[in-house]
C-alpha cells in the first residue's frame, strides 16, 4: 500500500462519513434511526458492487482500498448502530432496539448480495 | 473556534479511517478471510462512543461531538466490511452471517456498558463539583476534631 493510496482511502473514509453525516441530519423524524440504517445499507449495496468490480478492474487492490474500505467503510459505521440501539433499549423501547438491529443486520447482508448482483446485470 | 460541523466529520472521519486502514493493514485477516481485527476495531469504536455519546449527553452536548462520534468513532467503525465478507473475502455465506451477529452483540454490550462508564462519570463529577463547592465545611470539621483531640490531650 503506498502512501498516497492509503492518504486516498483515509480521504475516502472521511467523504464517507460526511454523507452519512449529511443523512443523519434527518434522524430524529422517525421513532428508529433510519437515515444510519440508510447509510449502512448504502454502503453495503455499493461494497457489494465494488469488490464484483473488482474481479475485472485495472487496479482491483486500490479500487477495494479506496472506493470499499475508504468510502463505503466510512459511509457505514457500527459505533453509532450499537449506540443507538442502546439510547432505544434505555429509552424504554427494547422492541425497537432488537428490530432495528434486525432490520440492519438483515439489510446489510442482503444489500451486499444485492451490489454483487447489480454488477452481474449491468 | 468551533469547525462547522461537517468539516468536523470530515476531519475526523479521515483520521479514522487512517487507523482502520492502517490496523487492516498490519493484522491481515484470519482463516477463510475472517476479519477479526475490524470486529475489534467496531467493539472498541462502540465502547468509546457509548461513554462519549453519555457525557455529551449529560453535559447537554457537546461542541466537537461532530469530530469524535460521527467522524473519528463513525470512520474508525464499520459496518460495510463485516456484512459484505462474504463477498469481498470469500468467507462463507453463514459463517460471515455468524460473525457479523457476533459483532452486533458485542458491539452492543460494548456501547451499553461504554454508556453506564460514561453516565456514572459525569455523577462522578458531579460529586467533585459539589465538594468543591463546600471546601470550608470539610476543613472546619476536620479542624475542629483536631482541636477536640488537643483539648482531651490537655484534660487528664
Amino acid at each position: 500500500m503506498s502512501p498516497l493510496i492509503y492518504l486516498a482511502a483515509a480521504l475516502a473514509c472521511g467523504a464517507g462519513a460526511v454523507v452519512r453525516f449529511g443523512l443523519s441530519r434527518m434522524n430524529g423524524l422517525w421513532k428508529l434511526p433510519w437515515p444510519t440504517f440508510g447509510a449502512n445499507l448504502l454502503g453495503c449495496i455499493a461494497l457489494g458492487a465494488i469488490a464484483h468490480l473488482a474481479l475485472t478492474a485495472a487496479h482491483p487492490d486500490e479500487l477495494l482500498l479506496i472506493a470499499g474500505g475508504g468510502f463505503a467503510g466510512g459511509l457505514t459505521t457500527f459505533s453509532s448502530l450499537a449506540v443507538d440501539a442502546v439510547v432505544l433499549w434505555r429509552g424504554g423501547r427494547p422492541a425497537y432496539s432488537i428490530s432495528y438491529l434486525a432490520a440492519t443486520f438483515v439489510g446489510g447482508l442482503l444489500g451486499a448480495a444485492f451490489g454483487w448482483a447489480l454488477v452481474g446485470w449491468l | 473556534m468551533t469547525l462547522p460541523a461537517p468539516v468536523q466529520v470530515f476531519i475526523g472521519g479521515t483520521v479514522g479511517g487512517a487507523l482502520r486502514i492502517g490496523l487492516d493493514h498490519l493484522f491481515p485477516s484470519g482463516a477463510q478471510g475472517l476479519a477479526w481485527d475490524v470486529v475489534t476495531i467496531n467493539v472498541i469504536g462502540s465502547f468509546v462512543l457509548g461513554v462519549v455519546a453519555a457525557r455529551s449527553e449529560a453535559m447537554g452536548g457537546h461542541r466537537h461531538f461532530p469530530l469524535i462520534g460521527p467522524g473519528l468513532l463513525g470512520g474508525f467503525t464499520t459496518f460495510s466490511a463485516i456484512a459484505a465478507m462474504h463477498w469481498t473475502a470469500g468467507t462463507g455465506p453463514g459463517l460471515a452471517a455468524a460473525v457479523l451477529a457476533l459483532n452486533v452483540v458485542l458491539a452492543c454490550g460494548a456501547a451499553a456498558w461504554g454508556w453506564a462508564l460514561g453516565a456514572r462519570g459525569s455523577r462522578v463529577t458531579e460529586l467533585v463539583e459539589n465538594l468543591a463547592n463546600e471546601p470550608e465545611g470539610v476543613v472546619h470539621d476536620s479542624h475542629l476534631r483536631a482541636e477536640d483531640d488537643s483539648a482531651n490531650g490537655e484534660r487528664p
